[in-house]
């Protein structure tokens, strides 16, 4: 985890080593940060639990469905289950080399191309790898686009 | 040239005969454009073999003095003018010549076919770069193209400039800028299409693609786009765009989602199937026709049982043709007149957007939000309109749910006028309703076998829709259904005929009547249960006497009306299931349904009498 005041990172073990000094005792659900102090509440388990099932269910590192809200990004593969879902993809335009934005992630994915708008659920959303558009490239295409 | 496949006089015809197809990506405007082109002739029909709607129309190019030769369309009377018509198609949406559901792949076939004389390519405006991979495909196949570039106003307030004249000299074909909603741009189309009438076909015709050549048509249409399309600042957000958004934000679309449902009953529910349908029910039939017809056979059939047959209690007119006419029309009109409302604004692929997921969990895709919603208009057209599902097992569990827990709108207008006045009894009856769609719903996709199915869905902007073009489809969605409906209608009575002449229907009230007492209902709520079958709000009416009579109380009002929501659909419902699911499935759902209805109402007298629930 990560520390919200400093920004260090560390380990749940390293954090309960502080907790031995401290009069409150082991039943307290705080965390304290190593490197400044700062306390941070414990995540609570069903939130981690939530947090592993969205993962299975496909949110992959590096697909759209892992994008926050709002993120500009290009699209460098696709990748679906079957043909079908890839011929259906392309026919909407997703290919590698094209721009999208994400515009929402709940109740689905809902994606700017354009401007065109296209809704996806998370299974075809995960099947799309992308890359992040940098700043200066985001300003570049502006002027040009 | 040899091709290995398609037809052979591909190459060799004359341009001016034939038929000009207009293709384009779905939310184009390409049907509003085909009607600025055709004006009122246009008949609607299925496509050979399939249930696609093709329709079809005459471009009159009589303006054009100057064609060297006359043009006739096929089997047309009226070509006497000087100038000429030609037959002009509408296709269903097409995004790519590699096809994926069955209409497009109708489409492919009409194009592919040996009489084109032109293709027309209708793209937005507003987003060249997808739509030119298209025209870039249908470029290949042979015939002229002409693209019209359409929605050309909406694209200028986004601050897009088109400069057409540099695309017309990289494709080498006429482009035309045109907005159908407002008219502009269409005396030009027409004059561009007589002129490329007389262009000759393009040598070597190409018919199949690859994924890779795909690719690349789509990367060249990027290129191109990036060559004429110039953008001027990106605007604010219209308050359209802002509209969208809260539609499809979960919150604040099921609010809107309440709103819409709530005038759709307003409209249909109350105006179509009360208003409506009283006068023509009551003041046409009741005081006119009946009488008249009654009249009529009277004088020239002598026989008893051939005028029992028309004019009887359940006579082929008294009962079937008066349904049809009285009952249904008005209710179907007016239903269709709301959904093609809604369906023209864009509100539906967001409606499908906001319950994907929900629709997931019973096997269903946001798709099948447009069956569903149907269903609360009428659920025999909703059962036909399951065929735009993509998968077999999407199709049967919508099919399914549509026979089960979907109340039709003439039924929906009766039951809440019976339990009026008890909003615990709505909420009951509602809530009852709604947990079986979902429970039963969730089952069934657990059993079914079968790929989940891909959700995928272009949310079109926000607009308003234009009052011709909802007109038209109200008007042949209604000409087609009654064409459909009727027969069953017509059937139904006959058959009810038969069972009152040979006494079956009096053994079949009898034996329901055990079940009907066995869920606490009194005995005479039988043949409502059994007239139900036939018509699904005339069983619920035939509860409406019985609570007028003082026979039913409140729990076993909220009991007839959970069982007869769930019971097994009107006749008409179980002949168009049967037709598009297979009889095998079709009664196995009866039979599924049938006693699962009486089981829940048993169930929820159960529970309310333990609970003593005082209604």
């Amino acid at each position: 985890m990560k520390c919200a005041l400093c920004g260090f990172e560390f380990s749940e073990a390293q954090a309960r080593r502080s907790c031995q000094g401290c009069p409150v005792g082991p039943q307290c659900d705080l965390l304290c940060c190593p490197n400044c102090g700062y306390q941070t509440p414990r995540e609570p388990q069903w939130l981690s639990r939530w947090r592993r099932w969205r993962r299975r269910n496909g949110a992959y590192e590096g697909t759209l469905a892992a994008l926050p809200q709002g993120a500009e990004t290009e699209i460098i593969a696709v990748r679906p289950r079957d043909k079908r879902a890839l011929h259906k993809l392309t026919a909407l335009g997703l290919l590698p080399g094209v721009r999208v934005r994400l515009l929402r992630r709940f109740p689905c994915y809902l994606i700017e191309l354009g401007h065109a708008q296209i809704a996806l659920d998370r299974e075809l959303a995960s099947a799309i790898f992308v890359r992040p558009v940098a700043n200066e490239e985001r300003l570049s295409s502006a002027s040009d686009g | 040239m040899t091709s290995c496949h398609g037809t052979a006089q591909t190459t060799t015809k004359q341009t001016a005969t034939g038929t000009i197809v207009l293709v384009g990506a779905p939310n184009v405007g390409k049907s509003l454009l085909f009607h600025r082109l055709t004006g009122t002739y246009v008949t609607v029909s299925n496509y050979p073999g399939t249930t696609v709607e093709i329709a079809r129309g005459v471009l009159s190019i009589s303006t054009l003095t100057s064609s060297p030769s006359p043009l006739r369309g096929r089997g047309e009377q009226r070509g006497k003018e000087d100038g000429g018509e030609i037959e002009l198609i509408d296709t269903p949406g097409l995004r790519s010549l590699l096809p994926i559901t069955d209409e497009e792949q109708i489409t492919r076939e009409i194009l592919l076919r040996h009489d084109v004389a032109l293709i027309v390519h209708v793209a937005d405006a507003k987003d060249l770069e997808r739509s030119l991979a298209l025209t870039l495909q249908l470029l290949e196949l042979g015939p002229p193209v002409v693209l019209v570039l359409n929605m050309i106003d909406e694209a200028a307030q986004l601050g897009i400039e088109i400069d057409h004249r540099v695309l017309e000299e990289k494709l080498k074909i006429p482009v035309v800028l045109t907005s159908a909603l407002e008219g502009r741009g269409i005396a030009e189309l027409r004059e561009t299409l007589a002129q490329v009438l007389h262009n000759a076909e393009k040598p070597n015709p190409k018919r199949d693609f690859s994924l890779e050549e795909m690719i690349s048509f789509h990367r060249r249409a990027r290129a191109l786009a990036h060559e004429v399309v110039r953008y001027a600042q990106r605007p604010r957000r219209s308050l359209a765009e802002r509209l969208s958004q809260l539609a499809v934000h979960p919150l604040s679309g099921g609010l809107l989602l309440v709103l819409v449902l709530w005038g759709l009953y307003e409209f249909v529910g109350v105006f179509g199937a009360q208003i409506a349908v009283g006068f023509l029910e009551n003041t046409v039939f009741g005081e006119y026709v009946n009488p008249w017809v009654a009249q009529l056979v009277q004088s020239v059939l002598p026989w008893a049982w051939a005028r029992d047959l028309l004019i009887g209690e359940y006579g082929v007119i008294t009962l079937g043709l008066r349904y049809a006419i009285a009952i249904i029309l008005p209710i179907v009109t007016t239903f269709f007149l709301a959904f093609a409302l809604i369906e023209d604004s864009g509100y539906l692929p967001r409606l499908a957007m906001l319950i994907d997921r929900l629709f997931k969990l019973i096997g269903l895709s946001g798709r099948a939000v447009i069956p569903i919603v149907l269903g609360f208009g009428c659920d025999t057209m909703a059962t036909l309109v399951t065929r735009t599902l993509e998968t077999r097992r999407e199709k049967l569990i919508a099919t399914f749910l549509l026979a089960l827990a979907i109340p039709c709108s003439a039924q929906l207008g009766v039951i809440l006028g019976l339990l009026a006045g008890h909003s615990l009894a709505v909420g009951i009856w509602a809530g009852v309703i709604a947990l079986n769609f979902l429970v039963i719903g969730y089952l069934t996709a657990k059993l079914l076998p079968g790929e989940r199915s891909l959700f995928y869905i272009e949310i079109p902007p926000l607009r308003w829709p234009a009052l011709s073009n909802v007109l038209v489809k109200t008007y042949t969605r209604v000409q087609w259904y009654l064409k459909e409906i009727l027969p069953f209608f017509l059937i139904a009575s006959v058959v009810i005929w038969v069972g009152q002449i040979t006494g079956v229907f009096g053994i079949l009230v009898n034996a329901l009547a055990v079940i009907v007492q066995a869920i606490g209902l009194p005995k005479e709520a039988a043949v409502a249960f059994l007239f139900g079958f036939f018509r699904r709000d005339y069983g619920a009416a035939g509860l409406y006497d019985l609570h007028n009579a003082g026979a039913l109380s409140g729990v076993s009002l909220v009991v007839a009306a959970v069982t007869l929501t769930l019971f097994v659909p009107c006749v008409a419902q179980f002949m168009i299931t049967a037709k598009e699911r297979g009889w095998k499935t079709a009664i196995a759902m009866a039979l599924f349904i049938f006693p699962y209805a009486f089981l829940m109402g048993w169930l929820v007298n159960g529970v309310l009498t333990v609970l003593g629930v005082q209604l």
